[in-house]
């Protein structure tokens, strides 16, 4: 109870944000706001207690998908343009957020004890998980275990969305890294792998947050993580690193066809480890039936390989989205106004003509 | 000794908070791009510090562990990144607010020279725009660090490829960085835009 005044402020934020964003005509602004309502978010489902999803949110919604908005601008202008105002999608707009408002009322109360959710398996899975599953994460034993079709299935979306971006946007003339022209020095603003500081850093930081994914995807059972959150640190570091040292260099380490193996084989683990249940004589994805004499075994390890399939898939999906992005050409827009400002371009960088030579390698 | 403990601990989060408060009141108040970024910097270096540490005073030895890593790698990353945001800034020719303030990586004398060869004439005009200085200062960081031969390189044909360069950069794309043919009405409204992105 004594934390409801800080829900009401973050709520009252969420509100302001996502008004300003609706009304912000700067894209980039509207990008970076757009960062700022899932970290509101996530401190909101911190506050409910639903680490898990705050962690996902802060790490999916706030780091991922700004860079990815921060991607798309780089390729198109920056500014909204003016553009007739449709009573029609007004009416529309307003009519269905009118519907949903309506819709809330029939929602029980926060904490309502004769909710829905408290009588259903929910119920179940608090009072009898440490006993069919035996991990002290129950987040992690529905998600990966009771609920591990819903899981597979949100995977498959996953990896649907990094095949159809590669199909769609994925050029020969662009492949990752291609030969940009450089553009000359006095004429630019510096990229980032220019700034000695920021090559050092990178540097240092770059282990640490490899070693993060991998302690996210590994403690998964036992505290929020799990596949989702690690692929997404996973492949920050990548991006990262592409956006240091330039994605020629990425290419180095993470080949595309390896990256685009990693996107399937994640997916193969899961549904494989579902098969070979099927094969040990239980039902699909019924870890319990690897080891019928002692079933939370089975159930560790299964959850275990499906995480890291989860955590593959979701990595190189990633990585592969924002490089397909980056890689690119700016196509030509119409011409600016006077005045107006040019977008961002953080990410589209073509290669110096010079690599840096000693520390780039290494 | 928890009495104490707790005494201390609020001390650092009183500080935190004043830092994160005055870093605001910066944020909005502050005159021009790099002073705003000074306070945004100072909310996230001093003001994060002040309450993390503070919190370290009521929490358990591994969560104090926690809280010192979560210190030092804010420590890293917030600090780079200001880092990285003023030198683009500048390097796009974002202008300092205060005229008294003297931008210490323009070098007159160059300047002057290069202006008696009559070749810079830009240069004399909008004295603070500075993409050659930063070029400059850029080549000789790398010079010294043996890191940016490229910089060095390209930057070495300087005098003779001043037109060159500036169609090269037309043609690459209008819209890659402020070319030195802007005015100063463009780089005013990219203050204010940025302020939009950082608030």
């Amino acid at each position: 109870m004594t934390e409801l005044p800080l829900e009401a402020v973050l709520f009252v934020f969420l509100l302001v944000v996502g008004i300003v964003v609706g009304r912000l005509r700067n894209l980039f602004g509207a990008a970076m706001l757009t960062g700022i309502f899932s970290f509101l978010s996530a401190g909101l489902f911190t506050l409910l207690t639903a680490v898990d999803v705050a962690f996902t949110e802060a790490a999916v919604g706030a780091g991922i998908s700004t860079v990815l908005f921060l991607a798309t601008l780089a390729l198109t202008d920056d500014t909204e343009r003016e553009s007739e105002r449709s009573w029609l999608a007004i009416g529309v707009v307003s009519l269905t957020g009118l519907a949903l408002f309506f819709g809330t009322f029939d929602m029980p109360a926060f904490g309502d004890p004769d909710a829905p959710i408290h009588h259903g398996v929910g119920r179940h899975y608090l009072m009898h998980s440490w006993d069919e599953i035996g991990l002290p994460n129950v987040v992690t034993s529905v998600l990966a275990s009771y609920r591990g079709y819903d899981t597979f299935g949100e995977l498959a979306v996953v990896f649907t969305a990094g095949i159809g971006v590669l199909l769609l946007l994925r050029s020969k003339a662009a492949v990752m890294g291609a030969k940009a022209k450089p553009i000359p020095v006095r004429s630019r603003a510096p990229y980032v792998r220019e700034m000695p500081i920021v090559r050092a850093v990178a540097k240092v930081m770059l282990p640490f947050i490899l070693l993060f994914a991998l302690y996210v995807q590994a403690h998964g059972d036992f505290g929020p993580g799990g596949g989702f959150q690690a692929g997404v640190v996973f492949a920050a570091a990548f991006i990262l690193y592409g956006l240091v040292w330039g994605p020629r260099a990425v290419q180095g380490i993470a080949p595309e066809r390896m990256l685009e193996g990693g996107m399937a084989f994640g997916v193969l683990l899961y549904g494989g480890v579902g098969v070979a249940a099927l094969f040990a004589g239980g039902t699909f994805l019924d870890y319990s039936a690897f080891t019928p004499e002692h079933p939370s075994h089975g159930q560790h390890w299964g959850i275990f390989l499906v995480e890291l399939g989860v955590g593959i898939t979701v990595s190189a999906v990633m990585v592969v989205i924002y490089f397909v992005f980056t890689a690119r050409p700016r196509p030509r827009l119409p011409k600016r106004k006077k005045g107006a400002l040019a977008p961002p371009r953080l990410t589209a960088v073509p290669e110096l003509p010079v690599e840096t030579p000693k520390e780039g390698s290494s | 000794m928890s009495l104490a403990l707790a005494i201390v601990g609020t001390v650092f989060l009183a500080g935190g908070v004043f830092f994160c408060v005055v870093g605001g009141i910066g944020l909005l108040r502050l005159p021009d791009f790099y002073s705003r970024c000074h306070a945004a910097g100072m909310t996230d270096s001093a003001g994060a510090m002040g309450i993390l540490v503070g919190l370290c005073f009521f929490a358990e030895p591994l969560v104090i562990v926690k809280l010192l890593t979560v210190v030092g790698f804010i420590w890293l990353s917030s600090v780079v990144s200001t880092h990285a945001l003023v030198k683009a800034a500048y390097a796009r020719g974002i202008k300092l607010e205060n005229p008294r303030v003297r931008d210490w990586t323009v070098r007159p004398a160059k300047t002057a020279a290069a202006e008696a060869a009559g070749d810079v004439p830009k240069a004399a005009k909008v004295p603070s725009l500075d993409l050659a200085a930063m070029a400059d200062s850029d080549a000789d960081a790398g010079s010294t660090s043996g890191g940016e031969q490229g910089l060095a390189q390209s930057h070495g044909a300087e005098s003779e490829s001043e037109s060159e360069s500036e169609s090269e950069s037309e043609s690459e794309s209008e819209s890659e960085s402020e070319s030195e043919s802007e005015s100063e009405s463009e780089s005013e409204s990219e203050s204010d835009d940025s302020e939009e992105s950082r608030t």
